[in-house]
């Protein structure tokens, strides 16, 4: 059975690996992941040098000016996540036992939280939307730029209260905010 | 078997005895293998297991709480942790209690119009507060199903409709049925239920946010608090068996609503009938025991009654019983300041009753008799000394809603009735120990605490200590008002620290413009009053630079908010520039108050002009000297004389020069 990774749209050779879709191909790579801590996701990696030229999805393209903005959450390939940046979803739902269970639940709701969140908080967020799951509970994070105070503690009670009920879990949003969006760009590509 | 099992615990513990043994340090090695050795003869052989400690879910987590203390740097949990976002003032508080709610309030507005789009159920188990309201009933019919499921939805105006067909069908209702009718009917006074207040609300203090125009006729009906509830008279009327749990619920209603007549008829029909009932009926008795006499002796009386009629049903009374009977007293707390002695003998006799009992007084109790026995005009406050020390460093329980009024109701009793600092300090380490903060109430009660804390402070300490405190509590734990920060400007001009003027200015200023403008006189008459250290007086002409642009900026950007600066002001101003040695800034708003002095209210002082020529005399300027001396004219100054004076003996003034100034000062 072939699958597509969802990251680095590699065909996998396994399915049901624990943890990672490929095997590692060296050893002082998986040793890295085991003292980084424990990341469930899975781990997008090609196989040789040549594929891994071939990469595309999850990079930004080069503008012709150079002068296309990139935050630095744009400009680490999905291969550094775990490495010089982290996991947009943490939850367990990639972990054996979980996965068959509640995976595909996860991913679907985390798909909503976000477009939910780009909706109703529009053209406030500066970076992308972080959601922990913790427990029963969702925590959303993120950054957002800063507007009147009573719109964002308005909109902080809204969307607890509804995504709570949509989820039926408690949700609880932890948000920081910067002054402006271009305090976040990090390069020009 | 059991020797056996006895031999076996036995060598384990010795092993073990052995491997502790040897895990301490190597270098006491040898030490520790004779002292083991010695042990294990005559220590084993008494070893004993100790008992399994008893622990609740919540065991370690209060364990691991009790090692961190409150961090006062740190604004409330509740608050987002952005420092953008973290309201600073009263009124920013209060926006972001509002606003938050609003958006609970819009969400559960959505969430009401279209339920169907809620109504999936993925969590496991069922969580039913996630659960969008129903909207209609499973039984539309006036049966007994419909009456029951509208009592466990709490619908009670719905309910009462209910009930009202089935009695026009004439079929018939169980007792059982009817008992949780009634309930219901006595919990809400026959009202639909207030609705919840979000966690926001809640903590800013109800009565705040009520004051936010209701315009919906439910939420009118169930702030009332006046008991007119006839559905559950009659309802109680016509009970063929009148249980011991229906005359509680009545009971209970009555008096929770306040109406003492009717409750104390029923409770004589009670009594004459010899009908056991619970503790909580004579609580709620005793709590309106004030209501119903006219005088403290006859309230006592009914209270000493009502106490007899417990003991001789066997009931037993608890910290609440005792608390409720306090309460009823306080009314009349005024009226006993005549008979001082009659109010110290009903709490005596109270109390004493409660130790009798071995019960242990919660804060409320206390609270009580603060109320009671410190309401006299002449209270030298000597029960508040005995209370404190009595408590001293005790960790409280809570037990009683009204335990969260004690220790603002202690303060404000400081204040007023004894003035001593050392109870108000006994005070907050009491409320310091252990988890007794948790004692302080809402944000009301809060800052009830630390006014009056802080007034006292401000009567006798040293400012140093003061600020101590101060920069401790400012801003996350309190923010002081206006009366708070009259105090302490009176205790700094008093010991002359001005050096502490700059951290509260930038306290002033958080708290908005009307702040600004009332204390800004003073303030800066204040910074201005005598010369400082140069990095003190540098940040002044800085304060005063901030001030300035300010107000320049409101100005360009919103004419309806202003910070009102006017010519003593702006004196003082220029003299703190003038002593930062900033001669440019000084002599840019003197200019300025030269050219349009009618836009600023009232006269600068006359020695602003005499440092302005002094400094103009230092920089060797006779132009913008002759210019002080002009405008001294124009604005009648007193110390012109001597001004002119200080020009001619500082300045090589030339012919024409000289012939200016005689023209300026016209003599």
């Amino acid at each position: 059975m072939a699958a597509y990774c969802r990251s680095c749209s590699v065909i996998m050779q396994k399915v049901n690996c624990l943890g990672a879709c490929h095997p590692f191909k060296s050893q002082s790579l998986l040793l890295h992941y085991i003292r980084r801590g424990f990341g469930t996701s899975t781990i997008c990696r090609a196989l040789n040098p040549v594929q891994n030229k071939n990469l595309r999805a999850g990079k930004q393209k080069v503008s012709i000016n150079h002068d296309k903005p990139l935050t630095y959450e744009q400009t680490q390939p999905p291969n550094m996540i775990g490495v010089s940046k982290s996991w947009n979803s943490w939850n367990s739902g990639s972990l054996n036992g979980e996965r068959e269970k509640n995976a595909a639940q996860i991913v679907f709701e985390d798909i909503f939280i976000r477009k939910f969140m780009y909706g109703t908080w529009h053209n406030l967020f500066a970076n992308e939307v972080i959601i922990k799951r913790r427990y029963n509970q969702i925590i959303i994070a993120g950054l957002i730029e800063q507007r009147n105070h009573n719109t964002i503690y308005f909109l902080i009670g809204y969307t607890e209260e509804l995504l709570s009920f949509l989820l039926k879990c408690p949700v609880k949003i932890e948000i920081q905010t910067v002054a402006d969006k271009k305090d976040m760009i990090f390069r020009y590509i | 078997m059991a020797a056996s099992i006895n031999q076996a615990v036995r060598r384990s513990c010795k092993s073990l005895f052995l491997i502790r043994s040897h895990c301490c340090a190597c270098t006491r090695a040898q030490h520790t293998v004779v002292s083991s050795a010695k042990i294990t003869d005559d220590v084993v052989e008494k070893i004993e297991i100790p008992k399994r400690k008893k622990r609740d879910s919540l065991s370690i987590l209060k364990a691991l709480a009790s090692t961190v203390g409150k961090d006062n740097l740190a604004p409330r949990y509740m608050y987002l942790d952005d420092p953008y976002l973290i309201p600073r003032n009263e009124r920013e508080k209060k926006m972001f209690a509002i606003s938050k709610s609003s958006g609970r309030e819009a969400a559960r507005y959505m969430i009401n119009k279209v339920p169907d789009c809620f109504e999936q159920d993925t969590a496991v188990p069922h969580i039913p507060a996630f659960m969008p309201p129903k909207t209609s009933y499973e039984h539309k019919d006036p049966s007994e199903d419909a009456l029951i499921e509208r009592i466990e939805m709490r619908h009670v105006k719905n309910a009462i409709e209910v009930y009202q067909h089935i009695k026009q069908k004439g079929s018939q209702l169980t007792e059982e049925t009817k008992l949780r009718f009634l309930e219901i009917l006595c919990v809400f006074n026959g009202k639909e239920p207030p609705p919840s207040q979000h966690p926001e609300e809640v903590f800013f203090g109800s009565q705040e946010l009520q004051k936010k125009p209701r315009f919906r006729e439910d939420i009118k009906d169930a702030t009332k608090t006046t008991w007119d509830n006839p559905v559950a008279e009659t309802l109680f009327e016509e009970l063929s068996n009148k249980t011991p749990a229906a005359y509680t619920y009545l009971i209970r209603g009555m008096a929770m609503y306040f109406e003492a007549n009717k409750a104390f008829h029923l409770y004589n029909e009670l009594k004459g009938k010899k009908i056991p009932v619970g503790k909580e009926v004579y609580d709620s008795m005793l709590a309106i025991s004030g209501k119903y006499s006219t005088s403290s002796e006859e309230c006592f009386k009914l209270i000493l009654d009502l106490l007899g009629d417990m003991k001789e049903a066997r009931v037993k009374p608890d910290v609440l019983t005792f608390n409720a009977a306090l309460k009823s007293l306080i009314k009349f707390a005024g009226f006993l300041s005549d008979s001082k002695l009659r109010g110290a003998e009903y709490i005596d006799r109270i109390l004493a009753e409660m130790k009798f009992l071995d019960i242990e007084p919660s804060l409320a109790t206390w609270a009580h008799v603060l109320y009671i026995s410190c309401f006299q005009k002449n209270s030298d406050g000597a029960k508040l000394y005995r209370i404190i020390d009595y408590l001293k460093g005790r960790e409280m329980t809570f037990q009683d809603p009204d335990d969260l009024t004690f220790f603002s109701l202690a303060m404000k009793k400081v204040f007023f009735s004894c003035k001593d600092l050392v109870v108000a300090y006994k005070i907050n380490k009491l409320l310091n120990t252990g988890s007794n903060r948790k004692f302080l109430g809402d944000k009301n009660q809060t800052n009830d605490y630390y006014n009056y804390f802080f007034r006292v402070l401000c009567m006798f300490e040293t400012v140093d200590k003061i600020m101590e405190y101060y920069e401790r509590l400012v801003p996350h734990t309190w923010l002081p008002y206006r009366n708070e920060f009259q105090f302490l400007l009176d205790t700094i001009e008093v010991e002359q620290a001005y050096r502490h003027l700059p951290k509260i200015w930038s306290d002033i200023m958080v708290n908005g413009y009307d702040f600004i403008n009332m204390f800004t006189d003073r303030v800066f008459k204040m910074m201005a009053s005598t010369t400082h250290p140069p990095a003190l007086q540098h940040q002044f002409a800085m304060m005063a630079k901030h001030v300035l642009k300010a107000r320049d900026d409101l100005i360009e950007r919103d004419r309806r908010l202003s910070i009102d600066i006017n010519a003593p002001l702006l004196g003082y101003m220029i003299l703190l520039f003038l002593r930062d040695g900033q001669f440019d800034e000084a002599w840019n708003y003197f200019e300025r108050y030269r050219s349009q002095h009618g836009k600023f209210a009232g006269l600068m002082l006359d020695n602003v002009y005499a440092e302005m020529v002094d400094n103009c005399i230092k920089q060797q300027d006779v132009q913008k000297a002759f210019v002080c001396v002009a405008l001294m004219g124009e604005m009648s100054a007193n110390n012109q004389r001597e001004v002119v004076k200080k020009i001619r003996e500082n300045f090589n003034l030339t012919e024409s020069e000289r012939e200016e100034l005689h023209l300026l000062v016209g003599s």
